[in-house]
């Protein structure tokens, strides 16, 4: 394990990384090597009912696993799906039936931060899900961060690189196909993608990420040398 | 202008996105346009593949350029020597599709449906009628080195085995169908599809004549940008096939679309498309936005278009008065074409319908005003 924070997935984020792969390896695999994977009893009900419904990709899909691995990470803490004691960091209208993981996840961090005091990633690109909820969530809260799943794969990538296991360029391919995969993953609603028009922000995402990438390498290889 | 000759002004020739109609009108960007004729004659003279890139942002006019190519063939009227340039056909073809995850196939079904099996049948036959199936026959062999697709072209004149020919360029025929007409393999492998696009290219650039270097096949590749949607294996995919069709078609132009958000991203179109297809790039041409010369002859154009299309006798810039038109080009800011379209669309609609489409008229005093009235509305 190398990150000490603990990592909650958002649903629709774990069904982009299901045809993810980065060195051969599936990265929702490669997620529980690198961090304490947390979950909620009803994020895996919306796991399984995403693989129900055939939302996660249809080959080699690591959906099976993934569940399994939710199921064993739901702690002690009660699941609480209601939203109105979560109404004064709410923005907008309460969330809909489709929302409750994030609620969900949303009472999962509080319990993080005022019994435990542990630091949570929480991992979604669902934009109405962040304004809505946890973009608030992460203001009252230091202890919580909120990434989108190009951010958290970055994170992942720039590891490798420092150890060696992954070329500059072989990172920036990797990248892209995250990307490629989010726009394309048709079986998203795309109100859930964080990104507003899509092949538009698609491009700029892109040679954004791909900046950061160039920029994190090189200051690895000063940090190096 | 009167209120009712305004209502009589033709619109329907101005539209956002552009259309499959007949005729694509063209205003202004005249640099543009000659740049761009210059570059297709280049082309024809090269003798050799040869690989065209026009950038440009959401609205600048690539699709409008393809289609007003395509359809116009106004490349015919515009060059010098028309014999030389006198045989070319065009084919537009759209970018690929977002699900899809066989790209270089989807590029070979969209080329063998645009061309047509009735185009390659008038084409064939005309070659057998002329007594030089079998130079032809050859050609196709030494090019793709392969009997089966020999055999399909050979069998393309004889509209009883459409159904066999059919099934085959489809990359779905059956064992039954193949035997019709003496093709061993199935066809359906990438390889197959980069030979079968090779025959179709020279059938469609084969001159009876001998002089086949007189006739050019364009392929518009619109909405190159999607290729953010190819994951890294399936782009190598469609880059290595391309490749090879693209370099064994001497015959071939190929012109590639690539649309940008804003214009700092001039460059992102090699990153995505990568240097296996840049690196067939020929000549790379630019969208120019549009400053207030180019917005001033772009509406000039337009105005008088439409007015030329419509049933009005007046003179000048319709419904505008020259001041007018001037005030409006040098405060309607940044704006695309299609943006510049929707507003004077917009304007005319508001006339022409009285109330029904309703624009603050009122509270509008600068183009600024309207534009967010048209942008809200």
């Amino acid at each position: 394990m190398d990150f000490a924070s603990k990592l909650i997935v958002d649903t629709c984020s774990a069904v982009a990384f299901d045809s993810f792969e980065v060195r051969g390896k599936k990265f929702l695999e490669l997620l529980s090597k690198y961090f304490r994977i947390a979950a909620t009893p009803e994020l895996v009900e919306e796991a399984k009912r995403c693989k129900r419904s055939n939302k996660f990709s249809s080959e080699n899909s690591h959906a099976s696993l993934w569940i399994y691995q939710l199921s064993r990470c739901c702690g002690k803490r009660k699941d609480r799906t209601d939203w109105e004691g979560l109404s004064p960091i709410l923005s907008g209208t309460p969330p809909e039936q489709g929302s409750l993981g994030e609620v969900s996840i949303s009472w999962f961090a509080v319990g993080e931060c005022v019994e435990d005091s542990n630091s949570l990633i929480i991992v979604t690109d669902d934009k109405k899900a962040r304004n809505l909820l946890i973009n608030e969530l992460c203001d009252m809260f230091p202890q919580v961060t909120v990434l989108s799943s190009v951010e958290l794969a970055r994170a992942i990538i720039i590891k490798e690189i420092k150890s060696g296991k992954l070329t500059l360029d072989q990172s920036k391919s990797i990248l892209h196909d995250l990307i490629a995969s989010l726009a394309s993953n048709t079986s998203l609603p795309k109100e859930e993608i964080s990104f507003e028009s899509l092949t538009a922000n698609f491009i700029q995402l892109r040679s954004r990420e791909i900046k950061k990438l160039k920029n994190a390498e090189k200051v690895i290889r000063n940090y190096e040398n | 202008m009167k209120t009712e000759d305004i209502k009589k002004l033709n619109i329907s020739r101005i539209r956002e996105t552009p259309s499959n109609s007949k005729e694509i009108p063209w205003y202004g960007f005249n640099d543009y346009k000659n740049k761009i004729e210059q570059t297709l004659k280049d082309s024809m003279n090269s003798m050799k593949p040869f690989g065209i890139l026009i950038q440009g942002t959401w609205g600048a006019g690539k699709t409008h350029t393809a289609r007003h190519y395509c359809i116009s063939e106004a490349l015919n009227e515009g060059t010098t020597d028309s014999s030389l340039y006198s045989n070319t056909t065009s084919i537009y073809l759209e970018g690929p599709k977002v699900s899809n995850t066989q790209p270089f196939k989807e590029f070979f079904d969209r080329v063998v449906m645009s061309v047509g099996l009735r185009a390659l049948r008038k084409k064939c036959a005309a070659i057998k009628d002329s007594g030089n199936l079998d130079n032809f026959l050859d050609a196709i062999y030494e090019l793709t080195h392969d009997d089966d697709i020999v055999s399909i072209f050979e069998n393309i004149p004889d509209t009883s085995k459409d159904m066999h020919v059919r099934s085959i360029l489809k990359g779905a025929s059956t064992k039954k169908e193949r035997d019709g007409i003496g093709v061993v393999g199935k066809l359906d492998r990438d390889i197959d599809y980069v030979n079968i696009l090779l025959a179709i290219c020279r059938t469609i650039t084969w001159e009876n004549d001998g002089k086949s270097e007189q006739t050019r096949l364009f392929l518009w590749m619109d909405e190159l940008e999607n290729f953010v949607y190819l994951k890294s294996a399936q782009h190598q995919n469609f880059a290595q096939n391309f490749r090879q069709f693209f370099d064994s078609c001497e015959h071939l132009t190929c012109v590639l679309f690539f649309s940008f958000a804003n214009p700092s991203e001039f460059g992102v179109a090699e990153e995505i498309l990568s240097s296996a297809l840049t690196e067939r790039i020929n000549k790379k041409i630019e969208l120019p936005f549009l400053d207030e010369l180019g917005r001033n002859s772009y509406l000039t154009d337009l105005i008088n278009d439409v007015a030329r299309h419509s049933e009005v006798q007046k003179e000048g810039p319709i419904p505008f008065t020259e001041d007018s038109l001037k005030y409006f080009s040098s405060e309607i800011g940044e704006l695309t074409p299609r943006q510049i379209n929707r507003i004077y669309v917009r304007l005319i609609e508001n006339i022409i319908s009285d109330s029904d489409i309703s624009l603050p008229l009122e509270s509008i005093e600068t183009i600024d005003d309207l534009i967010e009235a048209i942008e809200e509305d």
